[in-house]
């Protein structure tokens, strides 16, 4: 199945702190690891609820920011990658 | 105080005028790099960021990457931290221990609105008599081990009257447990303290802290009587970010630091009063006019503006000798030299990590007399005027603050 079409969702021992400039930290209790995550990262990683396919997510961020990358979804891909690797997100089959 | 120190205290308070504002922009790089120098000094750089955030205030852009990234790693240390903290707490719940969390755990969790801003390097908390060593304990059985001992033999509990060894366990915060709050338990009102403590919710936890009153006389005494080489900017952001809660009963302050509870109206009203000047803080005129010591000089204050303003000492041994020295000078009490600096076997033994009875101490006692004898001449060379920069700021600190410990115990 195309990882688009995937419904990512975020671990949820994992703790996420947004900040006051909207960067965010991630805290991973189990491996005592912390992650810093920009303003794009932390409102994809808010949307990672099982509920919503990358595709969708790329969507609803080029509803909030402007100038949207035509490779975004690759990036996103490229990024849930990453979390997957690490432990702090899955995948929901649709 | 000059120009960067100055834009440095407007930057942390709560309201900055345009023309501050526009002084602040108009900093060259270098000036910014020194604001970000103070910033580290004072361990006050998740703050600085925020308040120049906040304030909507224009910054390089490599001073703003930089102050981001560091203010991302506190965050997540402090995540950590926090983490960390909720266990032991729980630990003591199931337990039954009864627990105050003291200094930065109280203020970060409690008087900060946001608990990444508060760095603190260990936590600290203040146990019953009746459960400290029940306390250490479950910690040790938690994987935590006493540093002063790493072979757990001979564990030396008094060598710090007022707390238990440090407790280690890796990638974590060190813990103190605390049976008093200060080295010479000087304070009667230790009972007092535990029946006025407030039960709070930390993380759907029940935990105590004092009440807020109390950790402001407590927070004023804690910076300027016992930690004075370690006084900067960031003690008098502790005692605004106490008083901005708005929550604070002046008159009860005022009853608190009379002789039969905290009895210390020179550390507050001296604390007050630079975190007046400095950071703006809205404190009560009649509160301070009632709490003002007679003796109170303007040459006093002088010398507590150099103690929060010249941070960093990075001559620990210079200052301190040259502290204990001038204090001592002041009381004329030579056995007080004697007794700071000659460290009996067994406080060697928890400072080096040795067992206090092994025959590494002997070697570690001559050492420490020898280096007393050679940090002595030092000094005596230093008060001719010559040697480092560093060493002489060290010694000039420990004098001042000597002078001003003999004119809060006077």
């Amino acid at each position: 199945m195309e990882l688009n079409k995937q419904y990512p969702i975020a671990n949820s021992m994992v703790v996420f702190r947004e900040e006051f400039d909207d960067w965010a930290v991630l805290f991973d209790p189990d491996a005592n690891e912390t992650f810093g995550l920009n303003p794009v990262s932390a409102f994809i990683w808010k949307k990672l609820d099982g509920k919503h396919t990358t595709e969708k997510i790329i969507n609803l961020l080029k509803e909030e920011c402007d100038d949207v990358s035509t490779d975004a979804q690759q990036h996103i891909d490229t990024f849930l990658a990453d979390l997957e690797k690490r432990g702090l997100v899955g995948f929901e089959r649709a | 105080m000059d120009r960067v120190q100055n834009n440095f205290c407007m930057i942390l308070r709560d309201n900055l005028s345009a023309t501050c504002k526009h002084d602040i922009e108009n900093m060259l790089l270098e000036e910014w790099n020194s604001i970000y120098h103070v910033g580290y000094c004072n361990n006050l750089l998740p703050l600085l960021y925020y308040k120049l955030k906040t304030h909507k205030i224009s910054v390089p852009s490599q001073i703003e990457i930089t102050l981001r990234n560091d203010y991302l790693n506190y965050s997540g240390r402090d995540l950590k931290r926090k983490s960390q903290l909720l266990e032991m707490i729980k630990l003591f719940n199931d337990n039954g221990i009864e627990h105050i969390l003291l200094k930065g755990s109280h203020l970060a969790e409690i008087v900060y609105t946001n608990s990444a801003l508060r760095m603190m390097g260990d936590i600290d908390i203040l146990v019953s008599h009746k459960d400290i060593e029940k306390a250490f304990n479950v910690l040790i059985n938690e994987g935590y081990y006493d540093g002063s001992q790493p072979d757990g033999s001979n564990i030396v509990k008094d060598v710090y009257v007022h707390h238990y060894p440090v407790l280690y366990k890796d990638n974590l915060f060190p813990v103190e447990l605390h049976r008093y709050l200060f080295e010479n338990n000087d304070l009667k009102n230790i009972d007092l303290i535990w029946s006025r403590a407030q039960t709070v919710n930390i993380g759907g936890m029940a935990s105590k802290v004092m009440e807020l009153e109390d950790m402001l006389v407590y927070t004023a005494l804690h910076g300027l009587k016992y930690h004075t080489q370690k006084l900067g900017v960031n003690f008098l952001y502790d005692l605004h970010a106490i008083i901005i809660q708005g929550n604070i009963n002046w008159d009860i302050v005022a009853e608190r630091i009379k002789d039969n509870d905290w009895g210390n109206s020179k550390t507050l009203y001296s604390a007050l009063v630079m975190t007046k000047k400095y950071l703006n803080t809205n404190i009560p005129e009649f509160f301070l006019n009632v709490i003002r010591p007679v003796d109170y000089s303007q040459k006093i204050q002088a010398i507590i503006e150099e103690l929060i303003l010249c941070r960093k000492i990075h001559n620990q041994t210079a200052y301190t000798f040259s502290f204990y020295l001038f204090h001592a000078l002041k009381k004329m009490s030579f056995k007080r030299i004697a007794g700071q600096a000659l460290f009996s076997p067994e406080q060697i033994s928890s400072k080096t990590r040795n067992r206090y009875n092994g025959w590494r101490i002997a070697a570690l006692y001559f050492q420490s007399v020898m280096s007393i004898f050679t940090t002595f001449l030092k000094i005596i060379y230093q008060s001719f005027g010559v040697g480092d920069n560093d060493a002489k700021k060290a010694f000039s600190a420990g004098r001042k603050a000597g002078i001003f410990t003999h004119w809060l115990e006077s």
